[in-house]
């Protein structure tokens, strides 16, 4: 018995080394993160409150070509298999109260983009954003069926790659640009905790 | 290499409470995984996924927490889900993307998401763990779209609960819950539910 539990311990330890080898050395299996770009959305119109059966349009329209955080120049990164965000929110409701599974209270119509199928809708919906022309073009409107206070959070998307080199990844900052993001909401759940700055994430009520 | 170092020996204790049955369904099941890919631990969707999950996202924490607390301010730059985690703030590219206040490692532990689609282990829940630590609730920044509510749970009570009958994440919560007499169990099922998927 000692013999066998010496044996698998010793198995494990060299599949852990190995495991980890493997996820610390991005290089195998081409998963090394080459570039770093950053990418705008525009949320309007700019109101932070609205009415039941309103329209908020959620928009990125983003050249192909890219300025790389990292310095090296500008980089044509068109014709990317994989590049979109998931969208969720937070209903905030009092102080140290929310909901966060009220994707449900939205009607979402795309004009340009793609759906992503999952399986927690009732949280997040996730979406491809479409090539067109040169630009990476996303387009959302979102109509709130219900009151309240909501806190919308886009994510970023990390470990792009492109149908024709799959070996030069690139993750996208994706930030609110020329919008009004509405930070002062943040205070109907959380006082004190004051937002700044660039971020992916945008607040409003709806009446 | 410390938090490596702190990681293995954390899969060695499991292996000490758990006991041979629970390891060698642990051992199958990365085996069967780094075979079928993605290396080493597969999609996350498979027979095998539920005790992988449980188990390295118990060592991932680990390895951070107790590198934490060994480098604190001094910790290294660490990196996941395609963000620099740095002592203060996050970075991407070089660019601050969020500050934080936290040291590298509960940095990271603190901002991982199951959310990012794209980072093929995002089913392994690292941060699990410190959410149920930490009195930072997620929700109120900018990021992590996750209610954190709950504090107060230390490690001690993580390892406890590690029983050899125990190899799903789900299964986990119900026992902690249950030998720490459902201790803000409402806040704690919302934390898994964000983590199992």
């Amino acid at each position: 018995m000692y013999g066998n539990n010496k044996f698998l311990l010793i198995v494990m330890l060299v599949i852990c080394m190995t495991s980890y080898g493997f996820k610390c050395n991005k290089s195998v299996g081409c998963a090394e993160v080459v570039y770093n770009f950053e990418m705008g959305i525009k949320a309007y119109p700019d109101k932070d409150s609205i009415l039941i059966g309103d329209t908020i349009w959620i928009e990125i329209n983003e050249p192909v070509i890219f300025k790389d955080l990292t310095g090296t120049g500008n980089v044509d990164y068109s014709n990317a298999a994989n590049l979109g965000a998931a969208i969720s929110f937070a209903q905030l409701i009092s102080v140290d109260s929310t909901n966060d599974k009220v994707a449900s209270k939205f009607k979402y119509l795309l004009m340009s983009g793609s759906s992503v199928e999952r399986q927690d809708t009732i949280k997040y919906w996730e979406y491809k954003f479409s090539e067109q022309n040169g630009f990476y073009r996303f387009k959302l409107a979102l109509i709130p069926r219900e009151k309240g206070v909501y806190k919308m959070f886009i994510g970023n998307a990390n470990n792009v790659y492109r149908n024709n080199n799959k070996c030069t990844k690139a993750n996208f900052i994706i930030n609110f640009i020329n919008t009004n993001q509405h930070y002062y909401f943040n205070k109907v759940s959380f006082p004190g905790i004051v937002l700044s700055g660039k971020t992916g994430v945008y607040l409003f009520k709806v009446n | 290499m410390s938090e490596v170092s702190f990681h293995e020996l954390t899969n060695a204790a499991h292996y000490d409470k758990a006991g041979i049955g629970w390891y060698t369904a642990f051992v199958n099941a990365e085996i069967s995984e780094m075979i079928a890919g993605p290396s080493p631990y597969g999609n996350g969707t498979t027979a095998n996924s539920p005790i992988i999950a449980l188990g390295e996202g118990w060592t991932y924490h680990v390895g951070h927490f107790m590198a934490d607390m060994k480098y604190g301010a001094n910790s290294a730059i660490f990196f996941e889900q395609g963000f620099e985690y740095r002592n203060g703030n996050i970075r991407q590219g070089g660019i601050v993307v969020a500050n934080t206040g936290l040291n590298a490692h509960l940095n990271l532990l603190e901002d991982f998401n199951t959310d990012r689609t794209n980072d093929p282990f995002q089913w392994i829940p690292q941060g699990l763990f410190y959410d149920l630590i930490d009195n930072r609730n997620d929700q109120a920044f900018g990021r992590v779209n996750l209610n954190d509510a709950v504090s107060g749970y230390n490690n001690q009570q993580f390892f406890n609960a590690l029983d050899d009958d125990i190899r799903r994440l789900q299964e986990y919560r119900v026992r902690l819950l249950n030998e720490n007499g459902n201790n803000q169990a409402a806040g704690v099922n919302i934390i898994f539910d964000f983590y199992v998927r």
